[in-house]
C-alpha cells in the first residue's frame, strides 16, 4: 500500500492512537487503587499533622486517624447541649435575632453570615468540594481542636488546606493536601518553615494576614482572583432565600474594594445581609480596623504574591468553618 | 573528534552540540526548576529517560510512518512516555511524584526532546536513537545541575534542601527567580563559546 495515501495515514494513525492510549489506559487502571489508597492515607496523614499529632508512618497514622479523631457530623449525638440538626442552627446561632433564614443579620453580622452559609448541614460548609464529612473533632491534653479541609483557587490551581484550631480561634497546625503552585516559590508553602509559623497563631477575629514583602499593600490580583470563588459560596448559601438576591449583590461587589483579608467576612456579610445592605460595609470596616494588631500575621513566600495571598483567603475561608462549627456545636466562640 | 559513533554522538550530545549552550533547546526549563537542585536532578532524569525512549520508539516505527502524521505520530509516543512515566511515579513514588507537581506533564514541553526526534531518530537505527537521546539528555542535566548548584547556593543557602551556608549569609532572592537562570545560562555560553575554536562563532 502507498505509505503516503489518505488510507494509510488514517489506518496508520488510528492504531497508532488505539495502542498508545491502549496501554496508557491499561496502566492507569491497574494502577489507580494504589493511587487511591496513596491519596487517602495521606489525606488521614495530613489531618494528624495540622492536629500536631506525631506518627511514624502511614499505618500509624491510619490507626491515630480512627481513634483520635471524630467526624463531627457522623456523631451528631455526641455534640453538647442541643444537638444542632442542620434546620435549627439558624436558631442556635445566639444573638441572632431572627429564626427564618433570610432574616438574620443581627448584631453579629459576620457571624451570623458565616453560620448562615453553614445551614445546609453545618459541617457541609465546602459541601460544594466534597460530600464526605470534611471536619473532624479531637482532643488532644484536654483540649478541644477542630480540624477543617478546605479548597480554593491558588495562581495554578486548586490548594487543598486542612487547618485545625482550638475554640479560642488560636491556630494548632496547617498542612497542604494538594496544591500545584510554581514549585521554589509558590509550592513552599509545603514546607516546614511556613507551615510552623501557623502552629500557636492567634487569630485576629478568627481572621489572619499573611504579609508578603513590599506588594502587601496592592494584592489586587490574587485578592480579586480569589474573591469570585468565596462569592460563589456566599451565593449558594443564600439561594434558597427569598430576596437574596440585593444582598449578596451587595455584599460581592463591595468586597473588592476592602482589604484583602477582608474577602472572608465581606462574603459571610453578604450571606446575611439580605435585608440590610449596608452590612457588608460595616464587617469589612470591623476587620479593617483589626489589621493594625501584630498578632494574626503570617509571612508570605518571598517572590510569591499571589500564593501567598490565596493561602490567606483559604486559611480564613478554614477558620470560618472552624467558627461556625463551634457555633453550631454549643455557641462557645470567643467574640474578638 | 572520535570516529566511533557511539562516541562521537556522545561527545557531541554532551560538549560539541550541548543542547542548552549551544543548540538553545530546553531554556524554559532551565529558567523555570533549577533554583532547586533536587528538582533539577528529577526533572533532567526525566527528560533523559523520555528523549531516549521516545528516540528509540520513533526510530523503531520511522518506516511505517506516513510523512503527513510524521510530528503528530512522534508527539504521541513523548506524550505516551511522560505519562507513563507519571502514573508510575504516582503509584509506587508518590512522594517525589508529589514533590515534582506539575513538572513531570511539562517534560513533554521539553523541545529537546522533539528535536532529537527529528533530527536524529527519524533517520537512524533504533539503538544509537536511544543512545542518542540518552547523552542529550545527559548534556541537558549536566548544565542544568550546574546552575542549579549555584542558584540554590545562592537563593536558599542549601544544596539538595541541607543548609550549606552560614546562618549570616543572605540569600539573593534574585536566584530564586527566573532571571538568574538567564545570566549563568548566558555566562555558560559565554565561557563554552569561548573554550571552542574560533571557528564556531554564531549562536542565537
Amino acid at each position: 500500500m502507498n505509505k503516503d495515501s489518505i488510507v494509510y495515514t488514517v489506518i496508520f494513525s488510528a492504531i497508532v492512537c488505539l495502542l498508545f492510549v491502549g496501554i496508557l489506559a491499561l496502566v492507569q487502571a491497574s494502577t489507580a487503587e494504589r493511587v487511591a489508597a496513596y491519596a487517602e492515607a495521606s489525606r488521614k496523614a495530613a489531618f494528624l499533622n495540622s492536629l500536631g499529632i506525631a506518627f511514624k508512618d502511614l499505618n500509624e497514622a491510619e490507626q491515630l486517624f480512627n481513634t483520635m479523631l471524630t467526624p463531627i457530623m457522623a456523631t451528631p449525638g455526641t455534640e453538647k447541649g442541643t444537638t444542632p440538626s442542620p434546620e435549627a442552627t439558624p436558631g442556635t446561632a445566639k444573638s441572632v435575632s431572627g429564626t427564618a433564614k433570610g432574616a438574620t443579620p443581627g448584631t453579629e453580622k459576620s457571624v451570623s453570615g458565616t453560620a448562615k452559609g453553614a445551614t445546609p448541614g453545618t459541617a457541609q460548609t465546602t459541601a460544594h468540594d466534597k460530600q464526605s464529612s470534611v471536619a473532624y473533632r479531637a482532643v488532644i491534653d484536654g483540649i478541644e481542636y477542630f480540624a477543617v479541609e478546605q479548597s480554593g483557587p491558588g495562581l495554578w490551581g486548586t490548594i487543598t488546606i486542612i487547618l485545625a484550631a482550638s475554640a479560642d480561634g488560636v491556630i494548632r497546625g496547617i498542612e497542604i493536601v494538594s496544591q500545584n503552585e510554581t514549585p521554589g516559590l509558590g509550592g513552599r508553602i509545603d514546607e516546614p518553615v511556613f507551615k510552623k509559623q501557623f502552629v500557636g497563631k492567634k487569630t485576629i477575629n478568627w481572621k489572619i494576614t499573611v504579609r508578603s514583602g513590599s506588594e502587601a499593600s496592592a494584592p489586587q490580583n490574587s485578592a480579586a482572583n480569589a474573591i469570585p470563588g468565596t462569592g460563589t459560596g456566599a451565593a449558594a448559601g443564600t439561594t434558597s432565600t427569598p430576596g437574596t438576591g440585593t444582598g449578596a449583590a451587595t455584599g460581592t461587589t463591595s468586597t473588592p474594594g476592602t482589604t484583602k483579608s477582608v474577602s472572608g467576612t465581606g462574603t459571610g456579610a453578604a450571606a446575611g445581609a439580605t435585608s440590610t445592605p449596608g452590612t457588608g460595609t460595616v464587617a469589612a470596616a470591623g476587620a479593617t480596623s483589626a489589621l493594625g494588631v501584630s498578632d494574626g500575621y503570617i509571612d508570605g513566600i518571598t517572590g510569591a504574591t499571589r500564593t501567598s495571598k490565596s493561602m490567606e483567603v483559604i486559611v480564613n475561608k478554614a477558620l470560618e468553618t472552624i467558627r461556625a462549627l463551634i457555633d453550631a456545636a454549643g455557641g462557645t466562640t470567643v467574640n474578638g | 573528534m572520535a570516529k566511533n559513533p557511539i562516541l562521537k554522538t556522545a561527545v557531541d550530545n554532551i560538549w560539541t552540540n550541548n543542547p542548552i549552550f549551544i543548540q538553545i533547546l530546553g531554556i524554559c526549563s532551565t529558567l523555570a526548576v533549577t533554583n532547586s537542585m533536587r528538582n533539577t536532578l528529577v526533572m533532567t532524569v526525566g527528560v533523559a529517560l523520555t528523549t531516549a525512549f521516545s528516540s528509540f520508539t520513533i526510530s523503531l516505527i520511522k518506516n511505517l510512518i506516513p510523512k503527513k502524521v510524521r510530528m503528530i505520530t512522534q508527539v504521541i509516543v513523548i506524550s505516551f512516555y511522560v505519562i507513563i512515566i507519571d502514573i508510575l511515579l504516582r503509584a509506587y513514588l508518590p512522594e517525589v511524584s508529589k514533590q515534582l507537581g506539575p513538572y513531570v506533564g511539562l517534560i513533554i514541553t521539553n523541545c529537546i526532546i522533539m528535536g532529537r526526534a527529528e533530527a536524529f531518530a527519524q533517520a537512524n537505527p533504533p539503538f544509537i536513537s536511544f543512545w542518542d537521546g540518552l547523552t542529550s539528555g545527559l548534556g541537558y542535566m549536566m548544565v542544568l545541575v550546574f546552575i542549579s548548584v549555584v542558584r540554590e547556593l545562592l537563593g536558599f543557602g542549601s544544596l539538595m534542601g541541607v543548609r550549606i551556608m552560614p546562618d549570616s549569609f543572605t540569600p539573593w532572592t534574585i536566584m530564586i527567580m527566573a532571571p538568574s537562570a538567564f545570566f549563568i545560562v548566558a555566562m555558560i555560553m559565554w565561557w563554552a563559546k569561548s573554550m571552542k575554536k574560533p571557528a564556531s562563532s554564531g549562536g542565537k
